[in-house]
């Protein structure tokens, strides 16, 4: 794993994953975890914070008889969403401007 | 480790947060158990119960602070949508460049202030700051001069340890006692300083390069040069 996660592109990814459709904790962090290849444990933290930015929102839904805790996204994680996108396409220009490789 | 074990290790280490926030962190966590394929598959995946608590934390006390002033590491047009945290810890890439200026100009009127503060108290912080030279250069001038006093000891000890032994060599043969007593002397004189050269050297090799270690960092430390480039305030 050469690039750690920063804050910030934890929150893009979660919000993305979350508005693909409404998941819960364990599913966001497979996801992430499948395709980043990598462990990472603070996705409780994140998802905290972006309910109380109230970017997200959380619900309950019974699964199962058992309780599970399910969130979805609010417009404002919506175009919170959006402004990471340019800010991710931005960056990745930048980045490889300065590392080179093909970019159309 | 079992799921009880987890889950009781990770709200003993949370206890120094508000109860709602603990209850409702163990409820995500506790959910996290049930969805998993198997408890060590969570554990695997969680990682130790410390760390996780420690992230929880961490954020904790991040959100707290930075409730008044959003630093979004966004371009210009951005800045009225409030952007979640971007001083965080490890950030290879992170725009926080833009997110210094903003600050900086909130503090060009401090550090005016500053400056005419600093103006008018001068003669009560000079005349401080020259105790607290003098005091310094007291205090340094001892330290060395108990180094020097070490090893004009340990010196001094040894070459009249080596003399009085020498000497004693011809008096033997005109006075055999008095030849032995000059012995005697010269050579516990010499095993004294031999001695006393055990700490004189380790006081020179550690304790001088120690001192200038130390010198050299309140100095350092005065004047905020900064060798580790931190990023944060």
């Amino acid at each position: 794993m050469a690039f750690p996660i920063s804050a910030g592109l934890l929150d893009a990814l979660v919000l993305a994953i979350v508005s693909r459709e409404d998941t819960y904790g364990y599913k966001i962090t497979q996801e992430i975890c499948d395709t980043m290849k990598m462990s990472e444990s603070a996705f409780y933290p994140v998802l905290r914070r972006l309910q109380k930015d109230e970017c997200l929102e959380a619900y309950d839904k019974e699964y199962m008889g058992r309780n599970r805790r399910y969130y979805r996204l609010t417009p404002k994680g919506l175009s919170q969403l959006a402004l990471y996108r340019e800010e991710w396409i931005l960056h990745k220009q930048k980045v490889d401007k300065i590392m080179g490789g093909d970019n159309q | 480790m079992t799921r009880q074990e987890y889950l009781a290790e990770l709200r003993e280490n949370l206890s120094s947060l508000p109860t709602a926030e603990r209850d409702s962190a163990l409820v995500y966590y506790e959910e996290f158990f049930e969805d998993a394929d198997d408890d060590d598959e969570a554990i695997k995946t969680l990682g130790s119960a410390k760390s996780v608590a420690e992230s929880i934390i961490a954020d904790q006390n991040r959100t707290e602070k930075s409730t008044t002033e959003y630093v979004p590491a966004k371009p210009a047009e951005v800045k009225k949508e409030e952007a979640p945290k971007t001083e965080t810890a490890p950030t290879y890439f992170d725009g926080n460049g833009e997110g210094k200026k903003e600050k900086s100009q909130k503090s060009t009127s401090d550090k005016v202030l500053m400056i005419v503060l600093l103006v008018l108290t001068f003669p009560i912080w000079i005349s401080i700051l020259a105790v607290a030279f003098g005091i310094f250069v007291a205090v340094l001038s001892a330290l060395l001069g108990i180094i020097i006093a070490f090893v004009a000891m340990s010196v001094t000890l040894v070459i009249m340890g080596l003399i009085t032994f020498g000497t004693g060599i011809p008096t033997v043969f005109i006075s055999p006692v008095a030849g032995v007593v000059l012995f005697a002397i010269g050579a516990l004189s010499f095993a004294i300083g031999m001695f006393i050269s055990i700490p004189t050297l380790w006081l020179c090799a550690e304790g001088i390069p120690a001192l200038f270690r130390w010198i050299i960092s309140i100095f350092r430390r005065l004047f905020g040069i900064d060798k580790g480039a931190k990023v944060n305030a």
